[in-house]
């Protein structure tokens, strides 16, 4: 139990620190997605279930706190986790460079699974230009923070482990 | 210890539940779409858990963008300053060359006047580009030469007066003896109607600045003040170029003659545009003007000349007129017939 309500402090230090912090420091408006990397290293580290689980917590507290729409986050992160969990089988967990390879993917399977959701609702989204303005700032950005949030994960994890 | 493959073993009701919620997510986002589902409490206490974290996380993060902020301010205004240097140096070397063309400019213009009033004169404008000066010498060096029509012992002037003789002229470039040069002497004499006394100035070793007006008769009535002309004798100076004032009078050592210390109407030390007299010529004569009137009574006298051609034209018709008239008279009373047939009877 301990456990369990460690990494959800953890989440919500993370989410808190996102949605405050990071948006301040921001580049060119974009800040990083600290719960997309929350989620892949998890996923990575600990297989799919535990990576969609927390790909969910991580989403509803996404939309339940700030997203437009509810459940698109949390389908996003859950879908995210599910696919880099699937991974887990055949990794090294001390792995770091794959995480970090990792969060361009990720990035994309969130953006196509939001754009899909707003195609859906009727939206009208002019994908080259979100290709251009909006993905590539946001991929530095995930890039640069990938490997801290994987450390932080892989100590986590090995904490759990001991307890 | 971790270097180990991980192998898990999925079981289909998991599977199955992971579906379950995902399906699940998907009619969410739809249901919140159409404003059907709002989970406004979650938001609530989900928000209540946060906000202290996002507070405290903002806080530290308003700090850090200050720095960045003041950081990145530093950086501009450090560039912005670098930028406005170089403006203001080029500007003030724009400025320097503005006033250098305006100097230019004006000294030209002044050179110009000159050359346009003293129509006796063919002029060839030069700029000094040299200058030799000691005690025992004063000498410039102009950019004009033989190509340029300059030759030896051609006056050169500015529109103040006399600056000098040219004492060797080279192709492009040549060599100008000042007035105040010692080895310099100029026939000149008084302007001033009443004295028109000559005499040689020439430059004095003792006093550089100031040329001397020598040979003057001590009993001339050469007074400070007096304009000092040259006087055109010997051939090389035109006449009536100005040399300058006489400020000083003492007698020569031997008691019979005097001499005059002259403030040179050219400033040698500012000396940087000259024209030289290629040619000169008879002055035209001055055009007539109409006598001083007295004040209140001022008539045109253009206009008072074309009435009195025009009253002489008058006078003309009205004499023709008159001697018209007494022929007739004659011609009525019969004696031109009679002087006629006197005549013609004689």
């Amino acid at each position: 139990m301990k456990i369990i309500g460690l990494w959800a402090t953890v989440l919500v230090l993370l989410y808190a620190l996102q949605t405050s912090f990071f948006t301040l420091i921001s580049f060119d408006g974009f800040s990083v997605n600290l719960m997309l990397l929350f989620t892949v290293s998890v996923a990575f580290l600990r297989g799919q279930e535990k990576g969609a689980c927390l790909g969910f917590m991580a989403g509803l507290l996404q939309d339940v706190t700030t997203g437009s729409y509810f459940g698109v986050a949390t389908f996003s992160y859950m879908t995210v986790g599910f696919i880099f969990g699937k991974f887990s089988v055949n990794l090294f967990r001390d792995q770091s460079l794959l995480p970090v390879i990792s969060s361009l993917p990720a990035l994309a399977i969130h953006f196509a699974v939001t754009i899909s959701f707003l195609f859906l609702l009727g939206w009208q989204i002019d994908l080259m230009k979100f290709l251009k303005f909006d993905f590539w700032p946001a991929a530095i950005m995930q890039v640069v923070f990938a490997y801290p949030v994987h450390r932080l994960v892989l100590a986590l994890n090995e904490f759990s482990k001991r307890r | 210890m971790s270097n180990k493959i991980r192998k898990e073993k999925k079981t289909g009701k998991k599977f199955i539940a992971l579906i379950v919620v995902f399906i699940s997510v998907f009619c969410c986002v739809f249901f919140a779409a159409r404003g059907e589902f709002s989970p406004k409490a979650s938001s609530g206490v989900a928000m209540m858990i946060i906000s202290p974290f996002q507070r405290a996380f903002s806080w530290a993060g308003s700090q850090l963008a200050f720095i960045k902020n003041s950081v990145r301010e530093l950086s501009q205004l450090h560039e912005q300053n670098k930028l406005l240097r170089q403006e203001v140096e080029l500007l003030r070397a724009q400025n320097l060359t503005a006033s250098e063309y305006a100097s230019e400019n004006q000294r030209l213009r002044n050179l110009l006047g000159y050359k346009q009033a003293a129509v006796q004169f063919d002029l060839v404008a030069a700029s000094v580009i040299g200058r030799e000066s000691s005690s025992w010498s004063s000498v410039i060096v102009i950019n004009r030469g033989t190509l340029d029509g300059v030759a030896n012992n051609m006056a050169v002037v500015t529109e103040m007066g006399l600056v000098g003789h040219v004492m060797e002229a080279g192709v492009n470039s040549s060599k100008v003896q000042l007035l105040i040069d010692p080895r310099s002497s100029v026939g000149a004499l008084i302007q001033r109607p009443e004295s028109r006394v000559a005499g040689i100035v020439e430059g004095d070793i003792k006093n550089p600045g100031c040329p001397r007006m020598v040979n003057i008769p001590k009993d001339s009535d050469v007074q400070v003040e007096d304009m000092v002309v040259t006087s055109g004798f010997g051939g090389v100076y035109p006449k009536g170029l100005v040399v300058g004032k006489i400020i000083e009078m003492h007698n020569e050592e031997g008691g019979l003659l005097k001499y005059g210390v002259i403030d040179t109407s050219v400033d040698f030390q500012k000396l940087e545009d000259v024209a030289i007299i290629v040619a000169s010529r008879e002055a035209p004569p001055e055009p007539i003007q109409p006598p001083p009137q007295t004040p209140g009574t001022e008539t045109d006298p253009y206009e008072t000349a074309e009435k009195l051609q025009k009253a002489q034209q008058q006078i003309q018709e009205a004499q023709q007129q008159v001697q018209e008239a007494q022929q007739q008279q004659l011609q009525e009373a019969g004696f031109f017939n009679e002087e006629l047939g006197i005549g013609n009877g004689e």
